[in-house]
């Protein structure tokens, strides 16, 4: 459902957001915009504003000031379960205490398409158990997410948020737990649901490695606000990443690729 | 290829359309509920059945003596039994999914504790009378209960609003401790008729003259019932994590308010009554689980049933274990449930996390 006022401007977009824990400023007026259809990386130093900003986006935390607008319309004027069919978020950590099987729980990605006393039915079951051969994943449909490590657990959030069907996919650190090869695989699953489904993905990561051939915008954040952002190869270098940072960061170009390290 | 192979494929994939079908929670449910309620209906004719005196049919029918003791005495004890389990269990199973806490339960939260605190209070003043024909002591239990589950929740999250499950538990016993410390308090200082009249109700017991308590109850009840098996899916979803919850549309603040006033309410109520039955929230919904799976919309409908079936049969064993003499039935419950629970937990490791 492209609207034509967003087709051609931002798919998401945030107006001066501010916002704060009890005193202590998380987000200071920040204004981005994101393109319908593009693949965006937040960066930024631990505690710079980050997850706070990528909930605000997906409308998890009302900001203090200022506001979101998504595809044309303030995100705040969107029911929850509607917002939830358009945009999806992979939280950093999720809750194993009980013994659910992973296809339960990407299951329960469905919930905003059925009602209150209805249960999944076999179409619900055949999206979850898409996304999660989208991520490479099928096997691990019956097992217990107690049992799983870290690594699979995050791929199994993500399979959740797959199952939303969202036109939005918000994830904070998705790879944090992921080894090179899920990683990998991973960001391969991620940019193949751009092109192939025109996802808007914005996501949270401290592996800048990846970000040349995985990343079309790069915002990066200090201190609660934006300081830069455009292109990888605008962000990615020695000033911008050794003020994120607060340290001397060395970058170098190669053959269309970053790599990024820093000095002791 | 050699016929036996086959055979053994076709028995391979039956057992995993079977396997596919049972992880279908719709499915489990269509297959607990009529089991349950036949469970339960068995149970309650061995509680109608056996007491003081074996039910005799036949003396039923001719005595209006024995007609008189099975209609106003057994039945509603047995009715009492069943809606005090099925209260409790149920209760216990929403407040381990809003809590993401296998351990927590209406006694470990000390909500309880809470309720007994309110009623004592209530006693000592006088207030056991009723209100417009409602027992004020229901009401003084469920705010006592509800005071005590909003500190918990308080106490239990860290300024990041992060739930702290060692923290949850720790400071459901210390409120407990607390609770049943002002209620020695209130005692010493009530007058001794009063005194003793806190001590009998402490003890608690399902007996029961007649159904007019049980409609009382069934008021208070019903409604928490209702409102519990109304959140059910958003407890589900609540318990694979709070903020997956909150991003798939759930108002998490507002689920929480409904099964603390939810189950306040029913605590209360059963409490004011029953006096202190433990575990029965903890091992019910526990059973349920490995029978019927982790989903919260089975879950919640089974504990019902399972708890109520659970109780009728702990207060049977509790009316003729040493018969004529009667032992309480929270004794009961705590020597089964303890070596069960502790049973569950060696059993099933990953129910210990804590």
């Amino acid at each position: 459902m492209p609207s034509e006022s967003s087709s051609t401007g931002a798919f998401i977009q945030a107006d001066h957001l501010e916002f704060s824990y009890s005193s202590l400023p998380a987000v200071v007026d920040v204004s981005v915009s994101i393109p319908r259809g593009a693949m965006c990386a937040l960066i930024g130093a631990n505690g710079s504003g980050k997850s706070t900003l990528i909930r605000l986006l997906g409308g998890l935390l009302k900001p203090g000031s200022g506001e979101v607008i998504f595809d044309g319309a303030s995100l705040s004027t969107l029911h929850p379960r509607e917002r939830a069919k358009r945009i999806a978020y992979v939280p950093q950590s999720t809750s194993n205490v009980f013994p659910f099987t992973a296809l339960e729980v990407v299951l329960t990605g469905r919930s905003p398409y059925s009602g209150r006393f209805r249960f999944e039915s076999s179409y619900d079951e055949q999206i979850a158990l898409g996304a999660l051969e989208a991520l490479d994943a099928a096997h691990l449909a019956s097992r217990h997410i107690t049992e799983l490590s870290g690594g699979e657990r995050q791929l199994v959030t993500v399979a959740r948020a797959l199952a939303q069907e969202p036109a939005v996919l918000l994830l904070d650190e998705p790879a944090s737990a992921l080894d090179l090869k899920h990683r990998t695989q991973l960001t391969r699953a991620l940019r193949k649901l751009r092109d192939e489904r025109g996802i808007t993905i914005l996501m949270i990561t401290h592996d800048l490695m990846l970000l040349d051939s995985a990343a079309d915008l790069i915002f990066a954040m200090k201190c609660g606000r934006v300081i830069a952002s455009g292109a990888p190869e605008v962000v990615l270098n020695d000033s911008v990443l050794g003020e994120i940072y607060d340290a001397p960061v060395r970058t170098m170009r190669r053959d269309g690729r970053t790599f990024v390290w820093s000095e002791l | 290829m050699p016929s036996v192979q086959k055979s053994d494929s076709l028995s391979e994939s039956v057992e995993r359309e079977r396997a596919r079908q049972w992880g279908r929670a719709e499915v489990r449910l269509r297959v607990a509920l009529p089991l349950l309620l036949i469970g339960l209906v068995l149970a309650l004719l061995i509680g109608l059945y056996m007491g003081y005196q074996p039910l005799d049919l036949a003396s039923l029918r001719s005595d209006p003596l024995a007609r008189a003791v099975f209609l106003h005495l057994r039945l509603p004890r047995v009715v009492m039994a069943g809606l005090v389990g099925a209260s409790l269990a149920m209760a216990g199973a929403a407040l381990q999914a809003l809590f993401r806490n296998p351990l927590a339960d209406p006694f470990t939260l000390g909500v309880s504790g809470g309720a007994s605190l309110g009623a004592s209070i209530a006693i000592a003043f006088g207030l056991g009378v009723n209100f417009v024909g409602v027992p004020l002591i229901f009401i003084a239990a469920f705010v006592g209960a509800a005071l005590s589950v909003l500190l918990v929740y308080r106490l239990a999250r860290s300024g990041g609003g992060v739930m702290l499950p060692g923290a949850l538990l720790l400071s459901g016993v210390v409120l407990n401790l607390c609770a049943s410390a002002g209620v020695l308090v209130v005692q010493y200082l009530a007058s001794y008729g009063r005194a003793l009249q806190i001590l009998r109700w402490l003890i608690g017991s399902l007996d029961v003259v007649g159904f007019d308590l049980i409609w009382k109850m069934l008021i208070f009840l019903l409604p928490g019932w209702l409102v519990l098996i109304a959140q059910a899916r958003d407890l589900h979803l609540l318990a694979t994590g709070e903020e997956s919850a909150a991003s798939l549309g759930v108002d998490v603040r507002r689920t929480e308010r409904m099964v603390f006033m939810a189950s306040s309410l029913i605590v209360g109520v059963t409490v004011s009554v029953g006096g202190a039955i433990g575990f029965v929230g903890l091992i019910v919904p526990h059973t349920a689980r490995l029978l019927f799976g982790q989903d919260v919309r089975v879950l919640l409908p089974a504990s019902f049933l399972l708890g109520a079936a659970f109780l009728v049969l702990a207060d049977t064993l509790a009316r003729v274990a040493i018969s004529p003499g009667e032992l309480p039935v929270g004794a009961i419950t705590a020597l089964l449930g303890g070596p069960v629970f502790l049973f569950l937990l060696r059993s099933q490791q990953r129910y210990s996390a804590m």
